[in-house]
């Protein structure tokens, strides 16, 4: 009685079993079809926002509390971006849209100032190609596709972009015409450098030089330097710190679009024109970048901001 | 006693029931023939618009059978190698004169049967350089892909000068790195590598003995077309092609005359590339020739 009351509940358990629907559970098109309407979606957003989106990257030395942003304006009919960041104004580049492990894959496919940073290796850039995550109306949430080193996992730092509202920064940043390195006058002089920050943090000032290099040296860095290669817009420099009137170091740098930037270049991290230099300055400024705010005769006010669009760096650099 | 026969009997009938109705669902005809799902292309590389160089190197596809990439993704790239694409202006020239003007057209023209046997289907434009492991590792860390059969790929697209020195001179490089694919896809064979065993200068080829920096002609004395050609024997291979593209019969003959080593060396990738239908001297001639015609 037993054994026919477990065999004939066995069988009615299959029949259920059996009866299941099963495709819903392994039918993969599910995950084409998320990933098709986050695309739609992405797109429409992309070709929507008329000023275009803000990325803000962010480096990776903790002592850096500000964010780089890029303006980037995408045409997705002819799949081109224009980008404009500190690295340089209105540069065209194109860009295109796949799939990635169940989500769309928005590629910067040819060269930008974002594939020179992922090369310079130290922001959470770690790639060109990001997955991306999330799409509203005001913001695009992505993800580098790698971490930049075959022993990492997969997939880096979660990045936004954001709908490009014209904030003030952007104003103060774009105003000047003046380029700081057509201005002989601040270059191989001393100048003082005074910061605030918006963290109430206290600066000593800095003596520090802006100082060119010999044109065979500016023309090796404008062909190997990553941000700087075919960048017309990148003039190269040293920003040479004094700590004492007998030292100096003598950091890479680059005047941009309205901007100075010195980044560490992480393949010569240990060399002190690309690496330790920089360091110095980043620890000291607490920012890689400047955006130029203003250029007067014998000063130049310079500011930075962090990820959210806020200034937190105020500074004049002067003689 | 009763109770029990009529609840066996219904036990029976449900249990009946219930096999029948599971044979009748998992006997039914599901389908008129055997569906086979299409796979699902999870990294599916999707092409807007085409661009004028999407156009080129779609041309280029179709008269010469190499593909040339200058946008990538994650099928192209494999995890443990890193570099970034070239500036879509750079990439354009590059494809334009390097590949097409420089490098396939003549060998179409000229020695058809290389072209055809020994063509990477796949040639890759690099911004910069290749860089193994981690995007930070050296400053260039390759100047090319070369160590699969049907892909080649060129670093440095960027930063090449569109001169008619600069491309001429990226040629050799271009034919070196073809040379290690050649090799690795044929050896450079057991008699080349006995030539200098125990000479090669290993990664010290750069400075002498002495400290001074080693010259070309230093190498040369010593058996070897570059001090790069004395670091192993691969690079020697590379670099003997590399000279052959770079120099003309007669200077060829002059550097080998320093070495009967070198002369042996010389003998042996001559004919390795002649077997394989292209006369290296030759085409030293027809790229002098045709980079003379280059627009810059």
């Amino acid at each position: 009685m037993k054994t026919i009351y477990n065999i004939s509940f066995l069988a009615v358990f299959m029949c259920l079993m059996a009866s299941c629907k099963k495709e819903t559970l392994l039918d993969g098109s599910k995950s084409i079809e998320r990933s098709n309407a986050l695309e739609k979606e992405l797109k429409t957003q992309l070709n929507d926002s008329k000023d275009g989106w803000i990325l803000f990257v962010t480096p990776l030395n903790a002592n850096v509390k500000s964010a780089m942003p890029f303006i980037l304006k995408f045409d997705t009919l002819e799949s081109k971006v224009n980008m404009t960041s500190i690295y340089g104004k209105d540069v065209s580049s194109f860009f295109n849209i796949s799939a990635a492990t169940g989500m769309p894959l928005l590629t910067f496919s040819t060269g930008t100032a974002l594939s020179a940073i992922y090369e310079i290796g130290s922001t959470d850039v770690t790639d060109y190609f990001f997955k991306v995550l999330k799409v509203t109306s005001d913001t695009i949430t992505m993800q580098p596709y790698r971490k930049g080193s075959s022993s990492a996992s997969e997939g880096g730092a979660i990045l936004k972009m954001v709908r490009n509202t014209q904030p003030t920064w952007i104003k103060e940043w774009q105003t000047e015409n003046t380029k700081l390195f057509d201005q002989a006058s601040f270059f191989g002089r001393y100048l003082t450098a005074e910061m605030t920050f918006a963290s109430g943090e206290a600066f000593t000032p800095l003596s520090v030089a802006f100082i060119k290099f010999s044109a065979a040296d500016a023309t090796y860095l404008g062909a190997n330097y990553p941000t700087a290669i075919n960048n017309k817009q990148a003039g190269a420099m040293t920003f040479t710190y004094f700590p004492t009137p007998a030292t100096r170091i003598d950091p890479l740098s680059f005047t941009g679009y309205n901007s100075i930037f010195f980044d560490i270049y992480a393949a010569a991290s240990t060399n002190a024109l690309y690496g330790t230099g920089p360091a110095t300055m980043q620890r000291l400024l607490k920012t890689n970048y400047f955006m130029i705010r203003k250029i007067n005769a014998t000063s130049i006010n310079v500011f930075a901001i962090d990820k959210n669009g806020k200034e937190i760096v105020t500074g004049k650099i002067f003689y | 006693m009763l109770n029990d026969m009529i609840m066996k009997k219904i036990y029976i009938l449900v249990l009946a029931v219930v096999l029948a109705s599971s044979a009748f669902i998992t006997g039914c005809k599901k389908d008129t023939t055997i569906a086979i799902d299409e796979p699902i292309d999870y990294l599916s590389v999707k092409k807007g618009k085409w661009n004028g160089l999407d156009s080129l190197t779609d041309s280029l596809f179709k008269n010469y059978g190499v593909r040339v990439f200058y946008e990538f993704n994650p099928r192209i790239i494999d995890p443990t190698t890193f570099y970034v694409p070239a500036q879509y202006d750079k990439a354009k020239l590059y494809t334009k004169y390097v590949i097409e003007k420089l490098w396939l057209e003549p060998l179409k023209k000229n020695f058809p049967k290389f072209l055809s046997d020994q063509k990477p289907i796949e040639f890759l434009i690099l911004g910069t350089y290749v860089h193994f492991n981690s995007i930070s590792s050296g400053l260039a860390a390759g100047a090319g892909l070369n160590g699969q059969f049907y892909r080649l790929g060129m670093g440095g697209a960027d930063g090449l000068a569109f001169t008619k020195a600069s491309l001429r001179d990226h040629m050799c490089t271009l034919y070196h790195e073809h040379a290690h694919q050649l090799d690795q896809k044929f050896g450079r064979s057991y008699a080349y590598d006995r030539v200098s065993q125990g000479s090669y200068y290993q990664l010290n080829y750069l400075t002498k003995p002495n400290g001074q920096r080693r010259t070309d002609n230093d190498a040369q004395i010593d058996g070897f077309f570059t001090p790069y050609g004395g670091f192993a024997p691969e690079e020697d291979f590379a670099t003997s092609v590399e000279s052959m593209i770079r120099y003309t019969r007669a200077e060829i003959q002059t550097i080998v005359a320093k070495n009967p080593k070198l002369a042996t060396k010389y003998q042996i990738v001559y004919k390795f590339y002649l077997d394989k239908g292209i006369d290296l001297h030759q085409m030293h001639d027809i790229l002098d020739q045709v980079t003379s015609t280059l627009p810059f």
